[in-house]
């Protein structure tokens, strides 16, 4: 009885004390507030995940389903081991302590819906359309060497930075990662385990944009994306052991590797289309660049480009946005500074500029 | 009315004025060494399936199917499980869908913690708590420890139908997963709105 009394006096003063306190926002407070997207850091992270084959606690079985060899007996897929973590990680061997931030408070991963207007200046696939992006942090004009482990500031263009920048118990925001996995066929003599694991890695500048479609654009109506997929490591390890992990056979080693992948290219009409067939069936498409005078290219006249490829002879307004898609359009882009082999050592080998202008992958029944 | 009720009306009358009267404000002194309990700790299970749920099933293999409720292993040759199928284009080309389907199994955790949290100077990273301007104020998920799955799988798949039922139906599964056993974790997500945090 006594406590329904008190709240009840509290409730009568707690109305009449605050009320005076409401204001108005102003215009220029209200010109303020601005709807933002989602920014997400993960802080000293480590995710671990291990079969009991290799070690982990019993009864830790993950397999991947549904693989089958060519007479269509199932083959046994078992992830042994998934870990991400800090540097230092020894192939995923030392995991203690080995913690690791991905995104930086002031470059943090993000979830946003961009203006497609602004993406690329009112043209290109998106034009008028909202688009759902998540990204990674961005690359910076003073940032770190993306691939050297030990890579000081100013040193390059990636965000995240290697560990021991700071020793007060940061960990740097680039991280071990690996996955070994074992196939077991029918026959048990077949049996694979196969490693792979990449050390100091960061994934700066990559991002996911989605958008809809409707007639304005390409006639294909499926979900439209572009990727922007960037993953740095100061080395990637490839190696194959016994199923338990031990006794491993020789690294094959890829430096410093470098990629970046660029899928699709909505300023030039290029989206990445996803769909599934009507029969079932797996669909990706990287839509075809569009051929002198269709509607969506820029034209003064015809619209035609001259036989020689030269622009004297050609429609001009079209010539340049030809010549602007091969200048600026999106570019794939791979590098290695040195394959290792064991001991051996095979140099540098790099990929770069690669323009796609046309692909389809369609699956099909075998 | 009870003198239940009586007693109470009366001490309302008399206590209310009297109280009212009473309050003061609280001074800024007074107010800091107020503190409020901030963050919840959540466990959780999420179960599907588990204990069978409704099949379509094919009694006599002639067709048409029929909805039954069971266990799994009651209808070996059917689908059992969440299926969620998601169609990435409309009206034309094709026509076909994306499908996590017999999705089943139970998933775990414990110690899941959620509150709000101050990064200050005193917060370890790398300078950027600097960079910031003091006193931003972050959304904190504390992950689990442990991840636990019990017979947790799905399958990928793409399908010419939403459902199976459908007429039609063709279904092409890329692949799946099976998982058993616990995933360890450590860390914190950090949530907050971009632009100047």
């Amino acid at each position: 009885m006594l406590q329904r009394i008190i709240l009840t006096t509290a409730l009568f003063s707690a109305f009449s004390m605050s009320y005076a306190e409401l204001a108005d926002l102003t215009e220029s407070e209200l010109s303020d507030v601005s709807g933002e997207g989602i920014a997400l850091v993960f802080e000293d992270f480590q995710i671990d995940m291990k079969g009991e084959v290799m070690g982990g606690e019993v009864g830790n079985d993950f397999q991947v389903t549904g693989i089958k060899d060519h007479a269509g007996a199932v083959v046994n897929v078992g992830i042994g081991q998934f870990y991400l973590s800090g540097t230092g990680s020894n192939l995923g061997d030392n995991l203690g302590g080995r913690l690791v931030n991905l995104g930086r408070l002031n470059n943090p991963i993000t979830i946003d819906v961009l203006d497609g207007n602004s993406l690329s200046a009112g043209s290109g696939s998106w034009a008028d359309k909202s688009v759902l992006a998540i990204a990674m942090p961005t690359h910076i004009a003073t940032g770190y060497n993306c691939t050297d482990a030990n890579a000081t500031a100013g040193s390059g263009t990636c965000s995240s930075r290697p560990h021991d920048v700071d020793p007060d118990g940061f960990h740097g925001e680039r991280f071990d990662m690996g996955f070994r996995i074992n196939r077991q066929f029918s026959d048990s003599t077949k049996d694979v385990n196969l490693n792979f694991h990449a050390q100091s890695a960061n994934m700066d500048g990559s991002y996911l944009r989605l958008w809809g479609s409707d007639d304005s654009d390409v006639d294909d109506h499926a979900m439209k994306m572009e990727i922007q997929m960037n993953f740095y490591a100061s080395k990637l390890v490839f190696n194959s052991c016994n199923l338990d992990g031990k006794s491993c056979g020789e690294q094959v080693g890829f430096d410093n590797f470098s990629m970046e992948l660029a899928l699709g290219d909505a300023k030039f009409f290029q989206p990445m289309t996803l769909d599934a067939t009507d029969e079932g069936f797996l669909h990706i498409e990287i839509q075809a660049l569009p051929s002198p005078g269709d509607p969506r290219v820029p034209k003064a006249g015809s619209g035609a480009i001259a036989t020689d490829g030269k622009l004297a002879g050609s429609d001009a307004d079209s010539w340049n946005w030809y010549n602007d898609y091969y200048a600026n359009g999106r570019k794939t882009n791979i590098s290695i500074s040195n394959l290792t082999v064991g001991t051996e050592s095979f140099g540098s080998s790099s990929l770069t500029n690669l323009q796609i202008q046309y692909l389809e992958i369609t699956t099909h029944d075998l | 009315m009870t003198f239940k009720y009586w007693l109470l009306m009366v001490l309302l009358a008399v206590v209310t004025p009297l109280h009212l009267h009473a309050l003061e404000l609280i001074t800024d002194d007074e107010l800091e060494r107020v503190t409020g309990q901030n963050g919840v700790s959540l466990s959780g299970e999420l179960s599907f399936n588990e204990e069978g749920g409704p099949l379509n099933v094919d009694p006599d293999g002639g067709g048409p199917m029929t909805s039954t409720w069971g266990s799994c292993t009651d209808a070996p040759d059917s689908r059992c499980g969440m299926r969620l199928a998601v169609q990435l284009n409309k009206d034309t080309g094709s026509q076909g869908w994306y499908v996590l389907d017999e999705m089943r199994g139970k998933i775990s955790f414990e110690g899941l913690t959620m509150r709000s949290r101050e990064i200050t100077n005193a917060d370890s990273f790398g300078g950027d708590e600097n960079d910031i301007g003091d006193g931003i104020t972050v959304l904190e998920f504390g992950l689990p420890d442990k991840l636990k799955f019990e017979d947790f799988s799905f399958n990928v798949a793409t399908s010419s139908t939403a459902r199976p039922t459908d007429a039609g139906f063709i279904q092409q599964v890329h692949f799946g997963i099976d998982f058993n056993g616990s995933v360890n974790m450590q860390g914190n997500l950090l949530i907050f709105p971009t632009g100047n945090p």
